[in-house]
């Protein structure tokens, strides 16, 4: 999808439910939620703990099953798919960066960044993931381990392997959270680069409003439904939106 | 804190029951050989009460040479008479008791477990006397016999059938007159037949004379004073014993017999339980890792280092109180599977049967073992445990256990150094066998332990190693096992030392084997010179009639066959006080059917009270050729023999030999079987055109077999085969448990990489990549044991091969196809120990894993 235009959609859930439990127990932590997520934008996706933004997450990445409703990576209904088709979706078409924990201790940084492709990905051109590695700034730190990179570090590695399988979509939990503003401000300058000189999709979740402040558009969800969408908004009409919604 | 701990121990049943087991698999193998020896001396102790019986008294011979029961002289029937006529006695029978071979057409009759075949004279009119009870049928009378319902039943025997009984006389035939019992159930597998007096007199070469005779007294009269009255008034070189004594005989005899084997079998425990104390250590070492940070917050919070150690250590002290009971338990089913291996490896025979016995000391001795060497095992862990820091909460990866320290390379070295000493004193000293025995354990122990504290040092090399082809293979579950394989080298080389060991074991037996086959090829191409050889079958030292050779000597086309006195059982003379194995054959002959190496002299001379001697009792007793040397023997006492050549060879006739005549006259009529035989063909004689003609003899002899010269190679190597297979299977219990051990580790690395598991399936890893991750890691960690097993088992026995006498092997070899199988097998075992583990980590939940914190 590398001819995607900034018009086309990426993901897209249709009227997701994600129910926990049952009776009075219940959690509705998706409440018939629709959301297009276009091709070309860094997305992010705000809301207080337990609004469902996780949830959300982890449904339009295949990490989790919908109770009732659709999600759609392109034009591929994955809650119609088995375990295997959606890991190998997972493989070819998406990237993941976590908060924390995003490599394996005994790979090393360029290891790390070929697992995708190791794990049978199908493999995007080299002179891609040279633009790529370049792109990390890491030249000379690829042949560490993750033990011996720093924080920062370790999340533009996890950044560039999400980035190295030229996925449809990128989908980043908090990528930040567990940085320091100066670091996490970096991160975040090299997604949006990627997004703007590379042209990829990213969706990120975060309830940091100087780290939401990145995105093209930032999406609040509040008890498992969208309650507000702001595009290209400033660190403080995030924060001024957040305070109203009661976070 | 008691509480804590149990609800540690709780909350990880998988681990808890994984260590659990290790320990059960030990213990249960403790206990197991402790049942097994248990109910065969239960078995043994019943037949003893039977013996005891009502008592009765025996007169016998008194031993001319001591503790050889076969040295009694026989009681002449004046002495019968004498003892019937002496008050207070009711009545006596003379007892003769023969070692027959019973046929039944060509079938031999086979007792069971290695019991006897036993003739005995019956007659109706004493037959109170005798033990036996008439089932069916009656009294045997001349040309008839009985056998007991048992045999009668196996092998389909009624009254009116003909058995074939071969004694020292041509073999005869008798009709089956009826059917008996010994005691209150025939005990101990044994096969009786029963004939009248004057044929067993006949058979077994009692001229008016008798073994031993059978005393009943008068109502009233106390039988220990009878006993020594009969001493007293009959003539000397006779006592009499009461029915008590005789039985104490037995169960002694049999006693020493169980105990050797519970002994072997203990040996065999103890290797199981070396690997059991391995993984245990490791499975402490991992679990305690792994909570580091928990174990931090209690110190934190005010835990002391004692308290921790204490909680350990009280973990480990339930694990073994729960793994000893269900072991003791398990032993039951070890007994049988012990009994099935080593039916498996007799001749269809077995153990005798009887009901299973847990005795107290069983309990005992699996407790101590089982709550013992799971303490022993959780010290080191416990103790590192209790050196966590308060700080160790705060901060993620605090390294409980370095890689390969200094101090670790030191130690290592150093038992290393202590094994091999103790291990080469054990095999050069001639300090007694129990001794040799200790030092030898010792030392292969202290080599182990020394083993799996090097091998964390070439752990990670060698994974990368071994990971090479893996890698080439799957290339990225493949570099990722082999990457986890070498990311913690203490761990992978502890696991793979549990397999080292029980593996050692294996390839030690087997090049011990293999030299042993290499040995014995090379002297039967360079000495042993006969056509056909003729030995016991089943191997038993029973041996056969020497009717045999006799009759093989008339067949057209034989030069010469030359029989090997020395059963049954084995014939000992004394020289110099001691006791020494003999064997009686013939000078004629016997430099070329048999090749002994004479040093020195001849083998003429042999026939007038000559012998022939190894070099080294030579040697010892300063003996030359020409020279006298005392020998005493059971029957015909003190007699002067002349050293005729002093021999090199001791594999086949040992190391002393004597004539036929003098063997005859020096031992019982019941010790005239002869053991082995060898027969050469005259020149020009074909061996296809001969063999029909010695089948034809033969066949006459169903306790015999004959074989060429290929058909004696390849059943001695099927021998030698068997019992690698038996002594294998044994050790394979150790085997067992280090698998279980690799199941352990990876089962908890499993849980330990969680996360790591959780983001390669989130970053799309499947299920089946995950699998074969895991299992590749497995195979390599199991192939990585099987090879350093290997070489410590190379290094084993070329030190057992070299401590053993020149006698016995002199060649070394190395069984290279049996090491592909054992690293074949290896990979197996890693792939069937992977099971679990990697189903555990396939069936991960992605979101579960990646949000575990």
């Amino acid at each position: 999808m590398t001819t995607a235009t900034s018009t086309s959609i990426a993901a897209r859930a249709v009227k997701a439910s994600k129910v926990y439990g049952s009776g009075d127990t219940t959690v509705r932590a998706l409440d018939e939620l629709s959301v297009d997520l276009a091709s070309g934008e860094l997305t992010a996706i705000m809301g207080p703990s337990g609004s469902g933004k996780s949830t959300l997450m982890h449904c339009l990445a295949g990490l989790d099953n919908l109770s009732s409703g659709k999600v759609y990576i392109g034009d591929t209904d994955i809650s119609e798919l088995s375990e295997r088709a959606l890991t190998l979706l997972r493989r070819d078409r998406i990237g993941f960066v976590f908060q924390a924990f995003n490599l394996v201790p005994t790979l090393s940084a360029e290891e790390n960044i070929n697992l995708p492709r190791q794990l049978g990905a199908s493999t995007p051109p080299e002179s891609w993931v040279k633009k790529v590695v370049q792109a990390v700034g890491l030249s000379d730190r690829l042949q560490h381990r993750p033990s011996e990179l720093s924080g920062g570090q370790q999340q533009r590695v996890a950044v560039a392997r999400a980035l190295a399988g030229q996925p449809e979509i990128i989908f980043a939990d908090e990528p930040t959270g567990n940085l320091d503003s100066k670091t996490g401000g970096e991160i975040l300058q090299f997604m949006q680069e990627a997004v703007r000189d590379l042209d990829q999709t990213i969706v990120m979740v975060t309830h940091d409003p100087s780290a939401a402040a990145h995105a093209d558009r930032v999406v609040f969800l509040a008890d498992g439904r969208i309650v507000q969408e702001l595009i290209t908004p400033s660190a403080d009409l995030i924060l001024d939106t957040m305070k109203r919604l009661g976070d | 804190m008691f509480k804590l701990t149990l609800k540690s121990l709780l909350a990880r049943k998988i681990r808890l029951a994984l260590t659990t087991f290790a320990v059960v698999l030990g213990v249960s193998f403790v206990s197991g050989s402790f049942i097994l020896a248990d109910s065969l001396r239960s078995v043994f102790d019943k037949i003893a009460i039977e013996i005891a019986g009502p008592n009765w008294l025996q007169v016998r011979g008194v031993e001319t040479i001591e503790d050889d029961s076969f040295s009694r002289p026989p009681v002449t029937q004046s002495v019968v008479d004498q003892i019937r006529s002496t008050e207070g006695v009711y009545d006596a029978e003379g007892v003769i008791q023969g070692f027959p071979r019973i046929s039944v057409g060509d079938e031999l009759v086979k007792p069971l477990g290695g019991a006897p075949t036993l003739a005995f004279n019956f007659d109706q009119q004493r037959a109170e006397l005798s033990g036996f009870e008439t089932l069916e049928g009656s009294a045997p009378g001349d040309s008839e016999a009985m056998v007991d319902i048992d045999t009668a039943n196996k092998y389909d025997i009624s009254v009116g059938d003909t058995i074939t009984i071969r004694s020292l006389q041509p073999a005869e035939d008798f009709q089956v007159s009826g059917i008996t019992r010994w005691g209150e159930d025939n005990g101990g597998g044994a096969v009786f037949v029963l004939v009248n007096t004057a044929t067993a007199q006949r058979l077994f070469d009692y001229p008016d004379s008798y073994l031993a005779v059978t005393v009943a007294a008068m109502p009233g009269v106390d039988e220990s004073e009878l006993a020594d009255k009969l001493t007293r008034e009959l003539p000397d070189g006779f006592e009499a014993v009461t029915s008590d004594v005789v039985a104490g005989e037995f169960s002694d005899e049999f006693d020493t017999f169980i105990t050797i084997f519970q002994t072997a079998l203990l040996v065999f425990a103890a290797v199981a339980l070396v690997v059991s104390a391995f993984i245990i250590n490791n499975t402490f070492a991992i679990v305690l890792g792994q909570r580091v940070r928990e174990l931090g917050l209690l110190r934190a919070v005010g835990a002391t280092g004692r308290q921790i150690r204490s909680s350990v250590l009280i973990e480990a002290l339930l694990i073994g109180v729960i793994a000893s009971v269900v072991g003791v338990f398990a032993g039951l089913g070890i007994t049988w599977v012990i009994k099935a291996i080593i039916e498996q490896a007799g001749d269809g025979s077995g153990l005798p049967d009887g009901p299973l016995v847990i005795a107290a000391r069983t309990w005992i001795a699996a407790s101590v073992v089982g709550i013992g060497i799971t303490l022993i095992a959780a010290i080191s862990p416990a103790r590192k445990a209790a050196s966590i820091p308060p700080i160790a909460a705060l901060r993620d990866g605090v390294a409980l256990w370095s890689g390969g320290g200094r101090r670790r390379t030191v130690i290592g070295l150093l038992l290393g150094a202590g094994g091999v000493v103790a291990t080469i004193l054990g095999t050069t000293t001639d300090s007694g066998a129990g001794r040799q025995l200790t030092l030898l354990a010792a030392g292969a122990l202290l080599l182990f332990v020394s083993i799996s504290l090097l091998s964390t040092l070439v752990a990670r090399p060698a994974a990368k190693v071994l990971g090479w082809p893996v890698t080439r293979f799957a290339r990225a579950s493949g570099n990722l096992a082999t990457q986890n394989a070498s990311r913690n080298p203490r761990r992978t080389a502890s696991t793979a030392s549990a397999l080292m060991v029980g593996l050692a074991l294996v390839a030690m037996v087997l090049v011990v084997g293999t030299s042993f086959k290499k040995t014995f090829s090379s002297t039967l191409d360079s000495s042993l010179g006969a056509d056909f050889f003729v030995d016991t079958e089943g191997n038993s030292s029973w041996g056969f009639s020497p009717q045999l050779v006799d009759e093989m000597n008339q067949i057209d086309g034989v030069a010469i066959a030359v029989g090997f006195r020395g059963g049954p059982g084995t014939a000992q003379m004394t020289v110099a006080g001691e006791s020494k194995d003999v064997i009686g054959t013939q000078e004629e002959g016997l430099g070329r059917v048999i090749d002994i190496s004479l040093i020195e002299g001849t083998y003429s001379g042999l026939a007038n009270s000559g012998v022939l001697v190894h070099k080294d009792p030579a040697e010892d007793l300063s003996l030359a050729v020409g020279e006298t040397v005392s020998a005493t023997f059971p029957v015909s006492g003190p007699r002067e023999l002349r050293v005729v050549g002093i021999f090199d060879d001791g594999s086949t006739l040992g190391n002393w030999v004597i004539d036929m005549t003098t063997y005859e006259d020096g031992f019982d009529p019941a010790r005239q079987s002869d053991l082995f035989a060898a027969i050469e063909l005259e020149e020009g004689s074909e061996v296809d055109e001969v063999r029909p003609r010695l089948d034809a003899v033969a066949i006459n002899y169903p306790e015999a077999t004959l074989q060429d010269r290929t058909e004696y190679k390849e059943t001695i190597e099927g021998e030698i085969d068997t019992l690698l297979v038996t002594v294998n299977a044994l050790v394979g219990f150790a085997v067992i448990i280090a698998v279980l051990g690799i199941v352990n580790t990876l089962m908890l690395s499993v849980f330990e990489r969680t996360k790591e598991i959780g983001l390669l399936r989130a970053v799309g890893m499947t299920r089946r990549q995950t699998r074969r991750m895991i299992r590749w890691e497995a195979v390599i960690i199991a192939v990585f044991g099987g090879v350093l097993g290997i070489l410590v088992g190379i290094l084993l026995g070329f030190i057992a091969v070299q401590a053993m006498p020149e006698s016995f092997i002199t060649d070394f070899g190395i069984p290279l196809g049996n090491f592909v199988v054992i690293l074949i097998m290896c990979i197996v075992a890693g792939v069937l120990a992977a099971i679990l583990p990697a189903r555990r980590a396939a069936r991960l939940n992605v979101l579960d894993a990646i949000a575990h914190s």
